[in-house]
């Protein structure tokens, strides 16, 4: 497999993870990102917000529902096909660039040990 | 979370334009609200600053897309538009010498030729407009018609002294950079109007003949440059934008080096070395800007 140009970013990599499941509201998002990286991927509301600006027009993910729980509006997102291709291309160009290393250290031979004269 | 912090967020959410907040306001207070700390009275600074560049990039209609190209286009027609704004208010200078000091002055016109002044400035506003429309044909064919009033109006001066006095290239560039725009049609902005504040702007901080900002070029080009750097942040556009406004003034300085030109060329090095080294430094970083930003 050849690697292709690197273009996704982590947090977005991280949101669109995120949806893989089930669709997810905006602090659902932020939430299951964040456990999803290991407490890597800490997203402000308004990274958040730009990055679903973005991936909504790029057609990545759509809205399917709006509530208002407690008085509060919520939006959830969910995958679309076109979503669910580019994460699993950026997965499987992540796969492929640790592989170089990891079957290149499974590969090597132990080194010999020095002999002492 | 505390109404003091709730205040905040209300105002932070006002830095976004209306219609943005019409359409995500509610959605975007309720996440602030269950992600905010208990205890917390101010939002977090990390925070603070994505609110603001987001907002600011709304504002700007910061061109967020995976297609490098497609913001190429943009940045091409963001230049176009201020090259154009900046030959209107080049027009506007000239044209308001004629009208306020020769006509209504009661001095007259020494040449008929002068009344191109105002003709080619309503001609140049008509084409910003038409521009910043998207009408691009019509755009064309009305910057072609400013840049022969102008030429027509200093026609008393020798064809090689006008390529070289900084204002002969205004027009053809933002022809030549809109004639790709008549190919591959980038859509207008949402108020295209909007870009005729761009002409008393120009008439105060770029090199026109205005009286009243000439002493302060070549200073003032470079800090509005250094200005479309900074905005760059925001609109990466901006930074191709602020290299395509020198192009003019290098076009002008390298008019001393065809045939005919003895001096001109050593007391204008300096000069043309820093244009040429802020308009690489502005369009390397504008395009490493736009490759970042095309990455989702």
């Amino acid at each position: 497999m050849t690697i292709s140009a690197m273009r996704m970013r982590e947090p977005t990599y991280f949101i669109l993870a995120a949806l893989q499941d089930e669709p997810l509201h905006g602090y659902a998002i932020i939430k299951r990102a964040e456990e999803l990286s290991q407490g890597r991927v800490k997203l402000s509301t308004g990274t958040l917000y730009a990055a679903l600006d973005r991936l909504t027009g790029e057609q990545l993910i759509q809205v399917v529902d709006e509530q208002v729980v407690n008085g509060r509006a919520r939006r959830y997102y969910e995958l679309t096909a076109a979503g669910l291709q580019a994460l699993r291309t950026e997965a499987d160009r992540m796969v492929a660039a640790a592989r170089i290393v990891t079957d290149r250290t499974r590969l090597r031979s132990p080194r010999p040990k020095a002999v002492q004269a | 979370m505390s109404q003091r912090l709730e205040r905040r967020y209300q105002r932070l959410l006002h830095l976004y334009p209306k219609g943005y907040r019409e359409e995500r306001g509610a959605e975007m207070f309720a996440t602030f609200v269950e992600a905010a700390e208990s205890g917390r009275t101010r939002p977090a600074r990390r925070e603070i600053a994505a609110l603001v560049v987001g907002a600011l990039r709304v504002r700007a209609g910061a061109v967020a897309t995976s297609s490098p190209r497609h913001a190429w286009w943009s940045a091409l027609r963001m230049a176009a538009l201020l090259l154009m704004a900046h030959a209107a208010a080049q027009s506007a200078a000239y044209a308001g010498r004629v009208v306020f000091s020769d006509l209504l002055m009661g001095r007259g016109l020494t040449s008929v030729r002068e009344l191109g002044h105002p003709a080619a400035l309503v001609a140049g506003v008509l084409a910003l407009v038409a521009l910043a429309q998207g009408r691009y044909v019509l755009g064309v064919i009305l910057a072609a018609a400013t840049f022969g009033l102008e030429q027509w109006a200093m026609s008393w001066l020798p064809f090689m002294f006008r390529l070289v006095d900084g204002e002969f290239w205004q027009l053809p560039l933002p022809i030549l950079l809109t004639l790709p725009l008549l190919w591959r049609r980038p859509p207008a902005a949402g108020r295209p109007l909007a870009w005729l504040l761009a002409i008393p702007l120009s008439l105060l901080l770029l090199p026109t003949a205005f009286d009243a900002s000439l002493h302060l070029q070549p200073f003032a080009l470079l800090a509005v440059c250094a200005g479309c750097l900074a905005w760059s942040v925001i609109d990466a556009r901006a930074s191709i934008a602020g290299g395509a406004l020198l192009l003019g003034p290098i076009l002008s300085l390298l008019g001393f080096y065809l045939p005919g030109w003895a001096n001109g060329r050593s007391e204008n090095l300096a000069l043309l070395s820093s244009y040429l080294l802020f308009a690489a430094a502005l369009f390397g970083i504008g395009t490493a800007l736009v490759r970042r930003r095309a990455m989702l």
